[in-house]
């Protein structure tokens, strides 16, 4: 059992340690981050100011908060997504499956290992920083940060769970970027990244509910903000738990099929 | 050895290697049709995002609809342009890493246009059906008269932003040859500062609409120009003569592009042992 730890902290700190490798890469990154969010803000100022009375339920404060809440929450999570792919093209995962780790397993370390970086050294530093720039006040407690952690840790592990999907599709398909592709198309419409879903209307939300997207980004910072759902805080968890199980599991079906018809042609 | 091909040989050479890019990208035809439609899907989704504001609050920084997509068509159409032709640049860092660059630098062709070709993107034809789209949807809300000297005017306007794109690339690719790892300028230079352009730039900041003029000019792109279009007031931008500007800002960025690119290959060591 202490071995396991020991192994899978490796994992964790090899991911942060190559994280960190490039110093100009992590600036970028920084001000990549940045960029979206000044984009965001000045877009919800902008409409707030024009046309206050289309805004519903949302105030102009409301919505950059949003803005910066919900890019923070999608900056904090990393994964390297070629890890598993560039294994299975190589065929070095036939020396992974000999060794004494789960491959799966050694993914969700090595993504926390990037998530641990992302988290400290980028989402932090951005959100003091936007608390100075652009004069933020999220009126956050404990209560709600009590009810925040949760759905921010399902969103992760949904997060990983369609970066293993799409990774393993790699034992089916020669180039699986497509699907990554595909995956950051509906997280861009549907996730709460750009935009939040109430914004759409009235009759999509309802739809948009049941898939796993909006679980990403828009239900944890709609927890932050105290925006009304339409359902309880106790029934967004069990449909956290029924979109992580339904992902995950498909995620492992198609790894474990792939596993099993994996045929390698060099000797 | 250089001087013993001729031109028309080079051009044969670049043809050549741009074919063989083109093959080698749809050696697996399902995969190739399979991107080319979800690329397609990509920028729907970013449309459908902005039509999903316009939607709800009407205009953004007094851009309606229609404005909204003419702005969204010049953006994506010059992108096409660069997308098929430049798209080699974007991982030129990788080729530096490997040291994959030393060997096009024996070869008896320009370096960097053997990069180029190397990598012509077939896929770029996705943004341009998509610009040519948005333009049609654009103009359904728009009444431009679309004569001589409009349609010559979108022409320029196009290829200056083409020029102003290519130009971006190409420095941030000879940023490859003393930083060895460019990975993330690519991902802000190229794709993420394009953002900036889906939305008009009137909603930025002072500061931020100075960089988009007079640092990284890709207000020329969509937003000056749109104004000749749709004759909007220029009241919100530094000179009403920026309208114009977009060939001529395209042309002055790829030259200089140019010599940063002859610099940065002067000083390249190889990162190799």
């Amino acid at each position: 059992m202490t071995h396991f730890f020991e192994t899978h902290l490796k994992f964790i700190s090899k991911a942060f340690q190559r994280s960190i490798a490039y110093k100009l890469e992590y600036y970028t990154g920084l001000a990549n981050a940045f960029l979206y969010i000044f984009i965001f803000t000045s877009v919800w100022r902008t409409v707030a100011l024009e046309s206050p009375g289309s805004l519903g339920i949302w105030t102009g404060d409301a919505l950059v908060n949003y803005a910066i809440l919900s890019t923070l929450i999608k900056v904090s999570y990393g994964r390297n997504e070629y890890l598993l792919i560039n294994k299975i093209k190589s065929g070095d995962i036939a020396y992974d499956i000999l060794k004494p780790y789960s491959i799966p397993i050694m993914y969700i370390s090595d993504s926390l290992g990037v998530s641990v970086f992302q988290l400290f050294a980028r989402a932090i530093p951005l959100l003091l920083f936007s608390i100075f720039f652009f004069g933020i006040t999220p009126d956050v407690n404990m209560y709600k940060i009590l009810q925040f952690l949760p759905a921010y840790l399902i969103s992760f592990l949904l997060f990983l769970s369609f970066g293993f999907l799409i990774s393993s599709l790699a034992f089916y398909f020669t180039e699986v970027f497509s699907f990554y592709i595909l995956n950051s198309a509906l997280i861009t419409l549907l996730s709460g990244a750009v935009i939040p879903i109430t914004m759409f209307p009235e009759s999509f939300i309802g739809i948009i509910s049941w898939t796993p997207y909006p679980y990403l980004y828009y239900y944890p910072t709609a927890i932050l903000l105290d925006m009304p759902m339409s359902f309880s805080y106790n029934e967004l968890l069990i449909r956290y738990f029924i979109q992580l199980f339904c992902v995950s599991s498909l995620a492992f079906m198609i790894y474990n099929s792939g596993i099993k018809k994996m045929e390698f042609a060099g000797g | 050895m250089d001087n013993k091909l001729l031109f028309s040989d080079k051009l044969y050479i670049y043809l050549r290697l741009a074919t063989a890019a083109v093959k080698s990208r749809m050696e697996y035809r399902g995969s190739f049709l399979i991107f080319f439609f979800v690329l397609i899907l990509f920028y729907m989704a970013q449309l459908l995002t902005i039509g999903v504001v316009i939607q709800k609050f009407k205009s953004i920084g007094g851009w309606s609809m229609g404005e909204m997509a003419f702005l969204y068509s010049l953006l994506i159409l010059s992108q096409g342009l660069v997308a098929s032709l430049y798209s080699g640049l974007v991982d030129f860092s990788t080729q530096v890493r490997d040291g994959n660059y030393d060997r096009i630098l024996v070869r008896p062709l320009s370096p960097l246009i053997h990069v180029i070709m190397n990598g012509f993107e077939i896929t770029g034809v996705a943004h341009i059906i998509l610009g040519i789209g948005s333009f049609i949807f654009a103009n359904s809300f728009l009444d431009i008269h679309w004569g001589f000297i409009n349609i010559s005017m979108f022409l320029l306007v196009v290829l200056g932003g083409s020029l102003i794109l290519a130009g971006i690339r190409i420095i941030i690719a000879a940023i490859a040859f003393w930083a060895i790892n460019n990975n993330s300028l690519v991902h802000l230079f190229v794709y993420s500062s394009r953002e900036f352009l889906l939305y008009p730039l009137n909603i930025y900041s002072g500061g931020v609409k100075f960089l988009l003029t007079f640092l990284v000019p890709l207000g020329f792109i969509n937003f000056y120009p749109a104004h000749f279009f749709l004759n909007k007031s220029t009241g919100d931008m530094f000179h009403p003569i920026f309208i114009y500007a977009t060939f001529p800002v395209g042309v002055v960025l790829y030259i200089f592009s140019l010599s940063i690119w002859k610099i940065g290959q002067d000083a390249y060591e190889s990162a190799g042992g």
